[in-house]
């Protein structure tokens, strides 16, 4: 997996120059861009990190891009950093999805501190991504029964209640359960109901 | 006169025994076969007491009418026939008051020119009631013919109306409320009004007129003068006195008693006219005083508005500099301390003087842009004060405050920026009001005087009060940026007019201070034609 990076957005040379000198010497790696455009031009989504922006720029507007960048599939978290912070514009940024909200000038741990807090939500948020996409990729090997049998059985049904469910043999049944725990990598029926909350998009 | 609180414990006593005096007093002439008189003024007490105090007053005004007709009129009838003429009268008066759909949105005092009018309106009407429901009962109980019934009513009528016309409106302003809200007139105007009544009456009761319901009409003159003047308060009054002249004027011209009813009915439209032009002086009064102060309210909202957006911007353009220079000293001292290379470190100091730097320039800027150099041109002082006064004037006739100006005739023209000269004005010209308006006890008469001497180059113009003065502690910071005495000032005025003023060569200073007045003088450069 490739190390995670800040990516900067902000129109004013100097604050940029200034978070990339802070973040080379802590050791974070960072790229800057002088505007939402060009960070969405090189935006790609495999790549881990978090988002810095300034609110205030000329086009696109700090807030705009972080509303871009929640409607992403696996979006990186956003702090945004103001010259001068109001609080209709924090509860903007806090509404959209933004992470924090700092106001300048604020003291380079802070930022590094919070940056690292993004860093490892964004680890687990992708972490979790894969997990599900790995869930379902075995859950699409089932065969059609299987499932049926499945979703009973997270249900809490016992074998016989599954067997008359389905109108099929509580052999024929046992064997489908053999069969697809083995498909979903899993002994335990306790797993499977995870699996399944994962499948569904909550955690478990 | 004395005051006494309505529904306190004497009241009730108190107002008997006024209405009988008034009463007694006023109840002069041959009456007719009952006791009606055609200027019937208790009328006018017990109306003012029902639109003070609808519920409760008509026990009292019940009372009162029966008292006075038992002490001291006399009355023919049974008590039970004047039981129920007077209690007539109380319903016919009451229900202008105490029906809601009558009452409207009338208030009593008087404040809007809608009171006035309604009064107008209804007294005649209610009095019709009035009149009717105190004679029929005469009639019907055959004390009198029916064919006296319209000579008795109207002449009940037109002593009711008059009556009221002229007492309730004068009680309501005079005696429950202060009077009006008009500007303080000088005692010299107040002796020439009351000279012109004076007059008006001596014109129209003379031995050289024969008849002086002829010439009834100068009468007139001298209320609408006074209602333009003093407003609806000062009208009441001058109402009043005229009434009770024609009534003494009458007395004393033998042969006229009998033409009583007529001169009432003159007298009623004397003082429907004169409160109709009174409520509409009062009410433009009103009007003008609640637009100043929505003007003073609104230029206080955009100027803090003005204050927080430049706030807001100043903050945004000082936060980013303040926050590299830390962020680049910060870095340094890291490098440092990790012993890294001296190369980077000196651009690293570099870029932090830098931004320290930007942040000067924004400031410079900013105090460039407040400073801003206007263009000077020849202009002529005394057109430039004449267009600030305008804006001063209303508020100085409202305070009562004089406006004294005493320019040199030949002066020449001076050389600054129109705008500029304007706000110095404009500014020394509202510290001298405000310091006259705000002040507690006023001993003399308030007078703001702008006088100019011209010299050589320079002309010296000066803006003298007659207010407390300066406090000795604040005389030092008096020119400092952001200092006010002033519960809503901002401290700008005085620091911007003696910049403007030292930008064009002059000097602008505290010239007087002290419990008799302050006077600020600067002096701006003059064009002699060469």
């Amino acid at each position: 997996m490739p190390e995670p990076t800040v990516f900067i957005v902000d129109d004013d040379d100097a604050v940029r120059h200034c978070i990339s000198v802070m973040c080379s010497l802590a050791g974070v790696p960072c790229e800057t861009f002088a505007d939402g455009e060009a960070f969405m031009s090189a935006y790609q989504p495999t790549r881990p990190g978090c988002l810095v922006v300034d609110q205030r720029m000329p086009g696109m507007s700090g807030l705009e891009l972080l509303e871009w960048m929640s409607a992403q599939a696996q979006p990186l978290p956003v702090i945004v950093i103001t010259g001068h912070g109001d609080v209709p514009i924090a509860v903007n940024a806090f509404r959209s999805g933004a992470l924090d909200f700092l106001e300048k000038p604020f003291a380079d741990e802070y930022l590094l501190q919070r940056v690292r807090e993004a860093f490892d939500r964004d680890a687990e948020a992708r972490q979790r991504a894969g997990e599900q996409a790995s869930v379902f990729t075995r859950y699409r090997r089932l065969s059609r029964r299987e499932r049926s049998v499945m979703d009973l059985m997270v249900r809490g049904l016992a074998n016989k209640l599954i067997a008359a469910e389905l109108n099929i043999g509580i052999r024929t049944v046992e064997s489908h359960r053999a069969n697809l725990l083995k498909k979903m990598g899993t002994a335990s029926l306790s797993e499977l109901t995870r699996l399944h909350l994962r499948l569904q998009g909550k955690d478990a | 006169m004395q005051r006494f609180a309505i529904g306190g414990r004497l009241f009730p006593l108190v107002f008997l025994a006024v209405y009988i005096l008034v009463d007694r007093v006023t109840f002069i002439h041959d009456p007719p076969a009952i006791n009606i008189t055609p200027w019937n003024p208790p009328a006018g007490l017990y109306l003012a007491l029902l639109l003070l105090k609808p519920r409760g007053a008509a026990p009292l005004t019940f009372a009162a009418l029966m008292l006075g007709d038992l002490l001291v009129r006399g009355s023919p009838a049974p008590v039970p026939v004047l039981a129920v003429s007077n209690l007539l009268i109380v319903l016919s008066y009451g229900a202008g008051v105490w029906l809601p759909p009558l009452r409207l949105r009338f208030s009593p005092d008087l404040g809007r020119m809608y009171d006035t009018v309604w009064l107008v309106i209804m007294v005649p009407i209610a009095a019709v009631a009035a009149a009717l429901g105190f004679t029929l009962p005469y009639m019907v109980t055959g004390l009198l013919p029916w064919h006296d019934l319209p000579a008795i009513a109207a002449q009940y009528w037109v002593g009711d109306v008059i009556a009221i016309l002229t007492v309730t409106p004068f009680l309501l302003l005079h005696v429950h409320r202060t009077p009006g809200n008009g500007p303080r007139r000088s005692r010299i105007e107040t002796a020439l009004h009351a000279l012109a009544v004076a007059a008006a009456l001596a014109v129209t009761f003379n031995p050289l007129v024969p008849d002086p319901s002829k010439i009834l009409y100068v009468l007139f003159l001298p209320i609408i003068w006074i209602a333009m003047r003093r407003g609806l308060a000062g009208t009441t009054a001058a109402v009043l006195v005229i009434q009770i002249g024609v009534i003494v004027g009458l007395s004393i011209s033998p042969g006229h008693w009998r033409d009583l009813t007529y001169y009432q009915t003159v007298m009623v439209a004397l003082a429907g006219t004169g409160l109709l032009v009174g409520a509409v002086v009062s009410e433009r009064w009103r009007l003008e005083i609640s637009l100043g102060q929505r003007r003073a309210e609104l230029s206080r909202v955009a100027r803090l508005s003005l204050i927080g957006e430049m706030a807001s911007s100043l903050a945004h353009e000082l936060n980013q500099p303040l926050f590299t220079t830390m962020g680049y000293t910060r870095s340094c001292r890291q490098l440092l301390v990790r012993g890294g290379e001296r190369d980077a470190i000196l651009d690293l100091m570099d870029r932090a003087t830098a931004e320290a730097e930007r942040a000067a320039g924004v400031l410079r800027s900013i105090r460039d842009f407040l400073r801003q150099d206007g263009q000077p041109a020849k202009v002529d002082l005394t057109a430039a004060l004449d267009g600030i006064l305008v804006f001063i004037r209303p508020d100085a006739r409202r305070h009562g405050i004089a406006l004294a100006v005493d320019l040199p005739a030949d002066l020449p023209p001076l050389w600054i920026d129109a705008v500029q000269l304007d706000q110095i004005l404009l500014n020394l010209l509202r510290n001298s009001l405000d310091a006259l308006a705000n002040r507690e006890k006023r001993d003399g008469p308030d007078r703001i005087a702008v006088t100019a001497t011209l010299g050589e180059r320079m002309v010296e113009v000066s803006v003298a009060d007659t207010g407390p003065g300066v406090p000795e502690d604040k005389v030092g910071p008096l020119f400092d940026l952001f200092f006010t005495t002033k519960p809503s000032g901002m401290g700008l005025g005085l620091p911007i007019c003696r910049s403007i003023v030292e930008a064009h060569g002059g000097r602008l200073w505290l010239a007087r201070n002290g419990p008799e007045g302050a006077c600020f003088s600067f002096t701006l450069p003059v064009v002699r034609d060469a």
